[in-house]
């Protein structure tokens, strides 16, 4: 039996149709949109060339929203793959319990966003909140989370920590587990002390996971909008308004889908150059220290 | 050496590991035991400092609130047909293209195939207006079959990147034993193949109704009324609905999760197998 005939392609066509349909279209129509522009009191789309771009760049809220999204990118990124490698050696080194704390550690990556988003919400409640209750039990006064615009941003950030880092540890620990016992079995003979043995051997073993969990949450949180969205609206203020929730605010309660269209392609670009970049100098770095 | 110093530090260092752990397991559940703590509170006692953890009365007034006085039985429905819709469409084609990724050498099939994993990767601001303007001029805003067209975007790329990989697992000397033994190609992917991947195809199909059923940013541009919202659109419109009910906002929060954590306690172990092998690989 031959399985190279091109009778292959008859399997994966209506997907690429179904994705060219939903996935490229879009993202061809988005280009046009950018070249054209209409608001809430114009509906219909008059051709307008660059401008909607040139605007961008005089746009203040265009530019604090960037600022936001890189905060947010960075804050949240650090802080997932910080705690679910901690969360990943931890698990790795058990064998009592595993399964049970595994499990546990695993349900905010499945809970609904939106319904993680509403509780943290209430946590956060500054008259009522169970986490301003702990605090007062340590003599803090009342803290506005949401409310104060230095906070907001980076309360939204634990929540996208808690959410995400059992995706990091879970992967991790994959990684983890694969290696052979023979190896570390080899170092403890040699004497190698737990920071050698982590930076010798465990690190070079999961770094390429590691680089390619950098690499997709922050594309995901480059992209975000669930967490910001319900939980601060952007707010106070703008202070916690990251670029996707710009582009929903001038396209949908604006009505300003060319100007939102070329905010989302900026955006669009922006991660493509990191995402090249990134792997670029990763794969060039790993190339190297072979 | 020194047998007993070297154990003490043993048990000391596993000692420390279990108390890092609970609390990692404690930063991971307070939030989610909070919500039901709430859920079972009457609005006395939700307002009330300091703050306990289990209820003097305990009431299930909020959820007979969310079941019976509010729209979120309709957008359990929406959820449950939209997830469904689009997790039937996405197995039946993506299980096809992950099969025919894994078995047919033909030009591109690589590029191909990363192709369809970097489409994942797309995001949904960028999709989200245009994506609402192809559903208006197709008049399929605010209907369920819409929404569920517009879940693909997420679910068939998945489902297609982690049958692919299911199907690579199965040696292609079983579907050739099949054959000799007078089978016809279909047959034999249907009576030996399919039966093998099985399980694995289970878990994925979960994975992408959760990811269906779970979906914010889609829903909220693409639905405007109770014809096609859904669950998670249903919760932030809930909490506008009553003001500040945290009671009833918790309850159907509770509601909303509790699907798809049994749906992860039941296949746990199908999930984790699946997602590292199909995420790690990618």
């Amino acid at each position: 039996m031959k399985w190279g005939y091109e009778k292959g392609i008859i399997y994966i066509l209506p997907v690429l149709l179904i994705i060219a349909f939903i996935v490229l279209f879009p993202l061809v129509y988005n280009i046009y949109l950018s070249f054209h522009q209409s608001s809430i009191y114009s509906p219909d789309l008059n051709f307008v060339g660059l401008n909607n771009y040139i605007k961008l760049f005089n746009d203040q809220s265009f530019i604090a929203g960037f600022k936001n999204t890189i905060v947010w990118t960075i804050g949240s990124v650090f802080f997932q793959i910080l705690l679910g490698l901690i969360a990943a050696l931890l698990l790795w080194r058990i064998n009592y319990g595993k399964r049970v704390i595994q499990t546990i550690i695993m349900l905010p990556w499945i809970v609904p966003g939106i319904a993680a988003a509403a509780s943290w919400r209430w946590l956060y409640h500054p008259d009522f909140g169970l986490i301003n209750y702990i605090f007062s039990l340590f003599g803090f006064k009342s803290i506005l989370w949401l409310g104060d615009p230095d906070l907001a941003l980076a309360a939204v950030i634990v929540v996208n920590v808690w959410k995400m880092y059992p995706f990091v540890a879970l992967m991790i620990l994959a990684r983890l587990q694969a290696i052979p016992k023979s190896v570390y079995e080899a170092a403890h003979i040699d004497g190698g002390n737990f920071w050698q043995i982590f930076f010798h051997i465990t690190l070079p073993m999961i770094r390429s996971i590691l680089s390619v969990l950098t690499l997709l949450l922050s594309i995901w949180a480059f992209n975000s909008f669930t967490f910001i969205y319900a939980m601060t609206g952007g707010g106070p203020a703008r202070s916690s308004e990251i670029i996707g929730l710009k582009i929903y605010r001038d396209a949908l309660k604006n009505m300003m889908f060319g100007q939102a269209a070329s905010e989302a392609l900026v955006l669009f670009a922006m991660m493509l150059i990191f995402s090249i970049v990134y792997l670029y100098y990763t794969y060039n770095w790993r190339e190297e220290s072979r | 050496m020194r047998p007993n110093k070297k154990s003490y530090q043993k048990r000391l260092l596993v000692l420390i590991t279990y108390l890092l752990l609970i609390f990692l397991a404690g930063f991971v559940l307070f939030p989610l035991l909070w919500i039901i703590s709430t859920s079972i509170k009457p609005s006395s006692e939700i307002f009330a400092i300091p703050s306990r953890w289990i209820p003097n009365n305990l009431t299930l007034q909020n959820y007979t609130n969310v079941l019976f006085a509010s729209a979120i039985p309709k957008y359990f429905i929406n959820s449950l047909v939209t997830g469904l819709l689009a997790t039937v469409l996405s197995l039946i084609l993506g299980g096809a293209a992950g099969y025919g990724f894994a078995r047919y050498k033909f030009k591109g099939n690589k590029s191909l195939s990363l192709f369809m994993l970097l489409s994942q990767m797309l995001p949904l601001t960028v999709l989200m207006i245009p994506i609402y303007f192809l559903m208006l001029r197709l008049n399929l805003l605010d209907s369920i079959f819409g929404l569920a067209l517009a879940h693909l975007i997420l679910t068939m790329p998945l489902v297609t990147w982690m049958t692919r990989s299911y199907f690579i697992a199965i040696p292609k000397e079983l579907e050739e034993a099949a054959l000799v033994d007078g089978c016809s190609p279909l047959k034999a992917l249907f009576k030996v193949i399919i039966p093998i991947a099985a399980p694995g195809i289970a878990a994925t199909g979960i994975y992408a109704f959760i990811m269906s059923w779970n979906e914010f940013v889609l829903a909220s541009v693409l639905t405007s009324s109770a014809t096609a919202r859904t669950l998670p659109i249903g919760l932030t419109e809930f909490s506008i609905m009553f003001e500040v009910d945290w009671g009833s906002t918790m309850a159907a929060a509770t509601l909303i999760s509790l699907p798809v954590i049994i749906f992860f306690l039941w296949l746990q172990k199908h999930f984790v197998q699946g997602l590292s092998q199909g995420a790690v690989k990618g």
